[in-house]
């Protein structure tokens, strides 16, 4: 992985809100063109490495003293993923959409809309969840063994317990 | 067009709701599943956090575990905080229901799992997770 970087995760999750409200909208209302236009904020945020709604929070909510930033030292890849996860979804949701599959358009639209409000708002990251059982499953690179010595379960260099 | 504008917002409804739902009962499944036993190094009469993670997790490093310290800076003494590498240990995992990571459980001080977070949980929340679970 890269290095750290600071990473305000308070425009990830004006970003993530933006989406699930969009896309609700866009399938209660039956306008497509919403969801494209969700698509193309994602793939312009994948493309530049910024959350596609996060212009939301810096010049709107930001400067209104409506959201507080909340930056922490984090590793850019892993928002990198889901966004461009997402937006590669929701770009075979919207062709979908324009190719008279309208089960198969929104149901996509739909899954981008459900896995943003858990990340947002139950922490649950689908990348993660991969990672996890792809390293259960013991596929090559996707497991780390822990350093020579290191007893299983424990963490190296210390008790399995923090004892303070 | 209402009708139909109407019969959107329902779907939408019942999805949400689904959803919400399924999440729910994952996290009592969770919860059940978590009595069967805790890990070596806990200790009777203290809250606890007992963490799931894997090396390979950056959200477990970057956002989980600072939250944690946080709060272990907070509250001191009065929480143990045991971390399980989900990947050494996934017998450990599977007992206690571990379907990602980072995973926390609120372990009260008799040593009764009360809640689950299946992915990042700040701080703020663990802590109020942690004051509902004292006497």
């Amino acid at each position: 992985m890269d290095e750290l970087e600071s990473i305000d995760h308070t425009a990830i999750f004006v970003s993530q809100v933006s989406v699930v409200v969009l896309n609700l909208l866009a399938f209660v209302l039956d306008q497509p063109w919403l969801a494209v236009l969700v698509t193309i904020f994602m793939l312009l945020g994948a493309l530049l490495d910024t959350p596609g709604f996060g212009w939301v929070y810096r010049l709107a909510l930001r400067p209104l003293g409506l959201a507080r930033p909340h930056v922490l030292a984090d590793y850019p890849e892993p928002h990198r993923f889901s966004q461009g996860f997402g937006a590669t979804v929701m770009v075979a949701g919207s062709l979908g959409l324009f190719l008279q599959a309208s089960l198969f358009g929104w149901t996509l639209v739909g899954l981008v809309a459900a896995l943003a409000a858990l990340n947002a708002f139950g922490g649950f990251c689908l990348g993660c969840f991969v990672y996890y059982w792809l390293g259960r499953l013991g596929l090559p690179g996707f497991t780390r063994r822990p350093p020579a010595g290191t007893f299983p379960g424990r963490r190296p260099g210390g008790a399995l317990a923090d004892e303070h | 067009m209402n009708t139909e504008l109407f019969s959107r917002f329902l779907i939408a409804l019942v999805a949400a709701v689904v959803i919400w739902l399924v999440w729910f009962v994952l996290g009592l499944w969770t919860l059940r599943r978590a009595k069967a036993g805790l890990p070596e190094g806990y200790v009777p009469g203290r809250a606890a956090i007992i963490y799931f993670s894997t090396p390979t997790c950056s959200s477990c490093r970057t956002v989980q575990r600072p939250a944690i310290e946080a709060l272990r800076e907070c509250l001191g003494g009065a929480l143990q905080v045991l971390e399980v590498d989900a990947s050494a240990r996934p017998d450990l995992a599977s007992t206690w229901g571990v379907l990602s990571v980072p995973t926390t459980f609120i372990i009260d001080g008799r040593g009764r799992a009360c809640h689950v977070n299946h992915g990042v949980a700040h701080s703020e929340k663990l802590f109020a997770q942690i004051k509902e679970s004292l006497p």
